[in-house]
This record gives structure tokens, sequence and C-alpha cells, in this order.
């Protein structure tokens, strides 16, 4: 099984300052369900943001399907990034169609106009996602959850081979959780690879394939039941993390 | 056609013009920019006039934005610079280009410029005296100016509509799809730049901001769809200027100013009343809750709704 | 001989006045980002202005101050009502209400120009400010609010560093913040009343803004940027008024400002603090240190990732054979801290910059240094 993506001794800096990330390096197998886990500050956002290319890297590279990200002309159906919620600017004057129709945008390009079976598509995104009957209403009136379904649809539209999600599961109730966790599977099985950067690591075993322990640089990556070791877990939390004895570990 | 009605035709079609990219510098928060651009375009109008002495000359209008669109973009440079704020440096470099601009103006005895004062306050009421015919019609010549800005600057809007929307809305995703915010805001800053400048002998540098600024401003306070924003802003616009040209003509006082003051007035109102405002709630409400959000739907409600997705 | 006149001197004394004052209070103002805020005010003083001269007959220097305090105040008001009360985002806010005011105040302009030339003559003056205008009395009252500025500054000194610093601080200790911002406010928009009868309201913001600026390029102590931006508003307005008052004639507030202008420019290219300067200073000292040995020496002390979470992070162990050694280890760490090598964190612990961690890579590469884990 190829790699989806590949990084190879990353390093970036902001400023001149402390290193984020310091000769990080991670394979992600094609059409797997990933989590990346650390500690606050550990540069996982970093690590995605310059995956899909928003940042720059002092040193090192990274590989999509086995191409330099630099090389590559048609990101956008490649990767897709589902941001933070709390990331959205909420006094936007725009509904959710039209932010779930955004997932189209890269595939028309330049000057292009969105036609009616875009729109439908997106309109069909959203029903997936139970959001159909919010279309028109403008993303400051939603709630969290539901801001993090508009932003999945979109994701979802783009139809692109790798999501990277960031933080999904803050602040949502459990039985949401399930439905994003659930539709993530659903994604791997489709043949995409899904990747997740997550703070909840009792998640972890039952849904994740690989976990991707990074704390500057990566501590461990591999399968949950290999990688989630007390020894992993203290050098990448600094021991302040104590584990609670599941019946089977 | 009389005096009143081609002064009339001149102030909407200034705002036509500052008003339909300023929809864009508002929506992305771009306000000082343009307040920047307009102070230091004038250096560029002092150095290109001693090119090109012709207002009216498209060549004039390019060389004048280009080296104001430059001295803002100087601040971008200044910004790097330790210890020194955005803010901070935005200002420090535009009054000290519009100080330079003042003093070559005063002591080389400029022929755009009536006085001093006019600089400030525009000379819209000569205008109509500096006429061109085109196609057959002869209209004031910043009339022509004008209406090629607007469609200069309708044009980009209609034709980039998608871009500006996601890179003013999401501009990680908008870069991920290979959209470039830079470049977007680049022309939005390059048209706003020229359209300033085709403005600036009518209306001043302050008060081209009221144009540029204000009517999307209420418009802001109407909606919530940029579409509708950005239409509405205009009806907006030609309501706000008639009727501040006719307070200017009735109590015969120089228009600039009558309209800047009607723009800000209609604003207030619009701040009462309009449905984007929390004022009245703040005003009347016993217990402060003017900074929850609009309509809030708790997660939890979310369950009894359908959540199923397949 | 112009410069010699007692006209001249009182001149050139309010502008030193003016010019001590605004950039005193540069410093503050540029840290707490309200550069634009001041700016918009000094302009919606001239509504209050230009109505005073419309409305009053016999206009006095106090008229002229309390309308523009009033129109000051409420801007000031206005544009937060703006902010707080829908979307509109504080740089619109402040873009609408100036634009409104300056248009009342050009407005009323027009109307006076009519009905009384000589009071729009004076009023003129406003706009760009006007080197022969300050009076006797204008003088006095400019004394009087330099002094209380100055006064209320000297003994809020360290509150309000430390409001500017550490605001959780100030408010954990219970200082009484809101007074003291109010007061401040206070103080700029009557400062700024004042001058813009020298200034002008257009240029007057300069003289907030810039001192600060170049100030801050050339010091780092906090006392010594505010005296210092006081000195450098001070010399502007020497070299401005002198410039105004010569042949050519220009007007006050721009030529007070574009003097600044240099100020600030040359300061940020020449400064000992500033970014030329301080890398120049870098490339002299790394040649006269070799910073390799003394980074490999160091790795011999070091316990790299000492709390076991944070890789870039490392302690000094103690060396018991060598005690005499430990003194110049932390010299040679505060050499590297000064080069950006190396950070302090707290008690024993140091981390390594970016640039640290490069060489200390490769010093491991091309020697096989040991760093103990």
């Amino acid at each position: 099984m190829s790699n989806a993506i590949e990084v190879k001794d990353l390093i970036i800096t902001y400023g001149d300052n402390n290193a984020v990330l310091w000769k990080t390096n991670g394979s992600i197998p094609e059409k797997s369900l990933t989590a990346i886990v650390g500690p606050n500050g550990a540069g996982k956002s970093t690590l995605v943001k310059s995956i899909i290319g928003a940042i720059k890297p002092h040193k090192g590279e990274i590989k999509i399907n086995n191409i330099l990200i630099k090389d590559i002309s048609n990101k956008h159906q490649l990767i897709s990034y589902v941001p933070q919620r709390d990331s959205l600017d909420d006094n936007f004057p725009i509904c959710c169609l039209d932010v779930v129709l955004m997932g189209r945008y890269g595939k028309l390009g330049w000057i292009k106009r969105p036609s009616k079976s875009d729109k439908d598509a997106a309109m069909n995104a959203l029903e997936k996602f139970g959001m159909h009957m919010l279309a028109n209403k403008q993303i400051g009136e939603l709630s969290g959850g539901q801001k993090q379904r508009v932003l999945l649809a979109r994701s979802f539209l783009q139809d692109s081979e790798i999501i990277i999600l960031d933080e999904p599961f803050g602040g949502i109730d459990i039985k949401t959780e399930k439905i994003i966790l659930d539709l993530l599977k659903e994604l791997r099985d489709k043949g995409k690879t899904v990747l997740v950067i997550t703070h909840d690591l009792d998640s972890l075993k039952d849904h994740f394939d690989y976990v991707w322990l990074l704390n500057i640089h990566t501590v461990a990556f591999g399968k949950p039941d290999e990688v989630l070791t007390k020894e992993n877990l203290i050098h990448c939390y600094g021991g302040s993390v104590h584990l609670l004895q599941h019946e089977d570990n | 056609m009389s005096f009143l009605f081609e002064i009339s035709l001149i102030v909407i079609l200034i705002g036509f013009a500052n008003s339909s990219i300023g929809v864009f510098l508002v929506l992305n928060d771009k306000s000082m920019i343009s307040f920047a651009l307009s102070h230091s375009v004038l250096l560029g109008i002092i150095i290109s006039y001693g090119i090109i002495p012709d207002l009216y000359s498209p060549i004039f209008i390019i060389i004048s934005s280009i080296i104001g669109f430059i001295i803002v973009g100087i601040v971008e440079l200044l910004n790097k610079v330790k210890f020194i704020e955005y803010n901070s440096a935005l200002g420090f470099v535009y009054l000290t280009v519009f100080a330079i601009s003042i003093i070559l103006i005063s002591t080389n005895n400029l022929d755009i410029y009536y006085s001093l004062e006019s600089i400030v306050s525009g000379q819209l009421l000569y205008l109509p005296f500096f006429r061109t015919t085109y196609l057959g019609i002869d209209l004031p010549s910043i009339a022509w100016t004008m209406i090629s800005l607007i469609i200069l600057n309708i044009g980009f809007i209609i034709l980039t509509w998608k871009e500006l929307l996601i890179t003013s809305f999401d501009p990680l995703y908008a870069q991920l799809n290979g959209f470039s915010t830079q470049l977007i805001t680049i022309f939005t800053l390059l048209l706003s730049s020229m359209t300033i400048v085709g403005s600036y002998n009518a209306v001043g540098p302050m008060l081209v901001i009221a144009f540029i600024i204000t009517p999307p401003a209420i418009s802001f306070l109407y909606s919530n769809d940029l579409k509708q924003i950005f239409f509405l802003t205009f009806p907006i616009m030609i309501f706000c200027s008639l009727i501040g040209v006719q307070i200017a003509y009735f109590f015969d006082i120089s228009p600039a100013g009558v309209i800047a003051c009607t723009f800000g007035f209609f604003f207030l109102l619009s701040l009462f009343f309009a449905p984007n405002s929390n004022l009245k709630k703040y005003l009347f409400s016993k217990s402060n809750t003017v900074n929850m959000p609009k309509n809030i739907t708790y997660d939890h409600l979310d369950d009894h709704k359908t959540t199923v997705i397949e | 001989m112009i410069y010699t006149s007692y006209t001249f001197l009182v001149i050139l004394f309010g502008s030193i006045v003016i010019g001590a004052t605004s950039g005193f209070l540069s410093f503050f103002i540029n840290t707490k980002k309200e550069s634009m805020l001041i700016d918009a005010v000094a302009h919606c003083s001239f509504a209050g202005i230009a109505l005073t001269f419309l409305y009053v007959n016999n206009v006095t220097t106090f008229h002229l101050y309390i309308g523009a305090l009033i129109a000051a105040i409420l801007s000031i008001f206005l544009i937060y009502v703006v902010k707080n009360t829908s979307i509109i985002t504080m740089n619109s806010a402040i873009g609408i209400i100036l634009s409104m005011m300056f248009g009342l105040g050009i407005s009323s302009l027009s109307i006076i120009q009519r009905s009384n030339p000589m009071n729009s003559y004076s009023l003129k003056h406003y706009i760009f400010g006007n080197i022969l205008y300050l009076r006797r009395e204008d003088l006095v009252l400019l004394l009087v609010i330099s002094a209380i500025t100055f006064i209320f500054v000297a003994i809020f000194w360290k509150q309000m560093k430390t409001i500017l610093f550490d605001f959780d601080y100030a408010k954990s200790i219970g200082l009484p913040i809101r007074y003291i911002e109010l007061i401040f406010l206070f103080l700029l928009a009557t400062i700024t009343i004042v001058s813009v009868e020298m200034i002008g309201v257009i240029m007057y913001a300069g003289l907030l803004i810039g001192p600060g600026i170049a100030a801050r390029q050339i010091t780092s102590s906090y006392n010594r940027v505010i005296i210092l931006s006081s000195m450098i508003g001070a010399l502007s307005g020497i070299i401005g008024s002198t410039l105004s008052a010569s042949p050519l004639s220009p007007p006050a507030g721009p030529s007070i400002i574009a003097i600044l202008g240099i100020i600030v420019i040359l300061s940020i290219v020449l400064s000992r603090n500033g970014e030329t300067i301080s890398f120049i200073k870098s490339l002299l000292i790394a040649r006269n240190h070799n910073i390799q040995n003394t980074l490999s020496h160091l790795t011999t002390h070091m316990i790299m990732n000492p709390r076991d979470c944070d890789i870039r992070e490392f302690s000094i162990k103690e060396n018991q054979n060598a005690p005499n050694c430990c003194n110049h280890l932390l010299d040679n760490l505060h050499l590297l801290t000064k080069l950006n090598y190396v950070k302090p964190l707290e008690q024993n612990n140091w981390v390594l910059t970016y640039k640290g961690m490069l060489m200390v890579d490769e010093l491991k590469t091309s020697s096989q240094l040991e760093v103990s884990q």
C-alpha cells in the first residue's frame, strides 16, 4: 500500500524563535483513518497547515501521492481541509449553502461561475449531513455542531482523496461525535485517506487505524495498540497524563 | 441639463464607483487602508501631474494610483521592522506622505487646486466647467472618468465574485483551492486607488472615505447576504446623495461636506432601526445581553430534529 | 529678522511644548494601538471648532476649547457605540464617524465663509495649522494643560506601565483602570484640541504616532522611551516651526510632521536597537567569539529534554570536577541568549531556539559530539 502523505525531516519555525516542528517524520498510508495527537503547542495544526501547503517548511519535504507539494497543480483534487469551527467568522454575510458550494470552487477554477448542478450537489451534501433545512441561514445563527457539519459537507462536496480535519470533536456531545466518526470511517471505506487532529485519546483505539503521536517531533507512529503505550505517552505529554485503566489494557 | 442635475449626476457616479468597491473593503476590514490610500494618492497626483498635466487622462490616473498603492505597500514593509505596530506604521506613513505633499503644493503653487483647503474639501462645484464630449454626449470630464471606473470596478466584482467571496471568508481554504488571497487584495486596492484618484478633485481625501465606507456599512446593517448587501448599497447611496445635494443646494453650502454628513446621519439612523443592529436592545433591555449571538440553536435541541447521516 | 522676533519665540516655545507633550503621550498611544482612534478625534474636533465659530459671536479660545471637547467626546462615544452594537468593525466605525464629522466641519466652514469672513479665515487655519496663530492666552492654556498631562503621567508612571504591559496583574491588584484610562483619554483630547490650532487637525495625529516609533527604535527602556519620544516631539516642533517661518512658508502642521518623518526613518535605519544595527552587531560578535566552540563546549554540560516533554529544552548539569567552570557557562549562556541561540525558561531550564538547534545539529553531525539524554 503506497503512502498518501509522506513527511520527511520537517522543520518549521515562526520567526527566528523556537522551532515548532523539528525533524518530524511520518508516512500515512492511503485509504486509512489516522489520528494526530499531542499536547498543546505540539505543532499539530502547523503540521497539517504545512501539508496543505499554507505554511512553507524551513527544511524537509512533504510528498502527497509521491509528488512534492510545490509540484502539485491540482491541490483541490488531492486535499481538503476542515478547519476548527471557531475559526469561522460568524458575522460574515453568507448562508450555509454558499459555504458548502465553495467545495466546488477548486474544480471551477478562476472566473467560472457555479452552475445549477453545482448548487444541487451542494444541497445534496447538506442533506447528507441533515442540514438542508438550514441551507439559507446565515452561518452565525448556527450552533457549534451545525457549523461543524457545514464545514464537513463542504469538504465532502470537494470530494478530494485526502481529508484533513482540525479538531472536529471539540465541545461536541458523544452522539454527534459518534456520527462524525461513523462518517469518517465511511469515507475511509470509500477509499479516502482521512487525517484527524484530536485531543480525545479514549476514542482512538476503537476507531482509528493509525495514531501519530506528535510533540514537536514524531514520538511514535503506528497502530493504536502499539503507539499508545505508557512510555510513549509520557514522552509525549511529559508525565502529566494519567491513564485510566480499561479492562482490556 | 441644469447645474443641479449635473452635480447630482457627478455625485451619484462617484458614489457608484466608490461604494461598489467599498463593499469589499468594509467586508475585509480594510477601511483604514483606504484611509491611508486616500492620503497617499495625493503624492501620486502631484508627481503624475508633473508628467502628464491632465487630470482626466487615464495614464495620469494609473500612475497616480500606482504610486499611492506603492506607498501603502511600504507599510507592509515597515510592518516587518521590529517594535512597530501595524496601525502606527499605517498612520505614520500616510501622514508623513500627506505632509510632504502639502508642503510641495504650498511651496510650488500647483494650479490644480484653488487653495489648500480645497484639497481637503474637494472642488465639486467647479467640475461641471471642465467638459469632454464623447460619443456625441457632452458631459463633465469627471463623469466620463467615473463611468470608466464604474465599468472597471463592477466588471471586476462580477467576474471575480466567487474569488472575492472565498478569499474574504476563508483565506486558508481559498489558498488550498488555488485562489490567491494576495492577488485579489492587490487588485481590490489598485482599483480603490484609481477610484480615489478619480474622485479626488471632486470630494477630497476625507470625504471620499464617506462614499467608500458608509453606504456599504448601512447596507450591512440591513442584510445577511452578501449579494443583497452589494445590490442594496446603490439605492442607499443614491438616496442619501440626492438628499445631501438638495440640502446643500437649498442652504447654499458646498456639497461634499453635506453629503458626507448625510451619509453618516442615515448610518446612525440605521443603527437604531435596522435589523442587524443591537442598539435598541442595548438601550431598552434591563439586562445587558448585547453580546449574545443572534439566534442560538443549542446542540441538544438538534437531537429532536433529523440527524441521520446515511 | 523673523527668527529673533518676540512672535517667533512665542511660536517656538509653543511648538516645543506641543511637541514634547504629544511625544510624551505617543508611546502610550502606539502601545495601546489607539493611533487611528486619536486621528479620528483630531479630525472630529474640527466639527466642534467650526460649529463654535458658526454659533458664537465673540469667539474666545475658551469657547473653541469647549466646542472641540464636546465634539471629541461625542465622536469617541459614537465610535464605541457603533462598534459595540453592530458587526461594524472598529476601523470602519472610525471611518464612518470621522468622515461624517469632518463633513459637518467642512459644511460649517462653507456657511461661515459667506456670513463671517473673519471667522472663516481663523477656522481655515485649523485644517493645516498656522504658525503665527499662537496668541498669548493660547500659550497659557497650552502650558497649563501640558503641565497637568506631565504631572498626571508622572504620578501614575508605574500604574500606567503595569496597565500597558500586564493588564491582568493590574486588574488583580485592583488598580482603578477605568478611571486612569478615562482621565488619560480626557487629557489626550484636551492636548489635541489646543494643539490643532498650531498643527492642524489633519496632521496632528502624526505627532502622537511618530515620536513613539522613533524612540522605540532607539531604546528599550520604558523610562527612556517616553522621555526620548518627548524630546523627539519637541525637536520636530523646533525644526518644523523654523521651516514654516522661513521664506518658503509651508504651513506649520505639515512641516513639523515632515521633519518628524525624517527623524523616524533615520531612527529606524541608524538606531542601536533597530534591525540594521543589531544585525551588524551580531555579525561582529559572531566574529569575535567563536559561536561554534562556545556551543560545543556547552553541549558537554547539557541535559536535553529534562522534563521529557519538549525536545528543545535543556538544563545544565552540575559538574563536580570543575566547579569554577559553571560561571563561565553562565556567561556563555548569556552571550548565546543575546545572539538568539538560546532562551531562558524558569529555574535551570533553557530552550534552544531554532538557530540554536540548527547549530547543535550541525555540531553533532560534523564531530560526533555526545549530548547526554
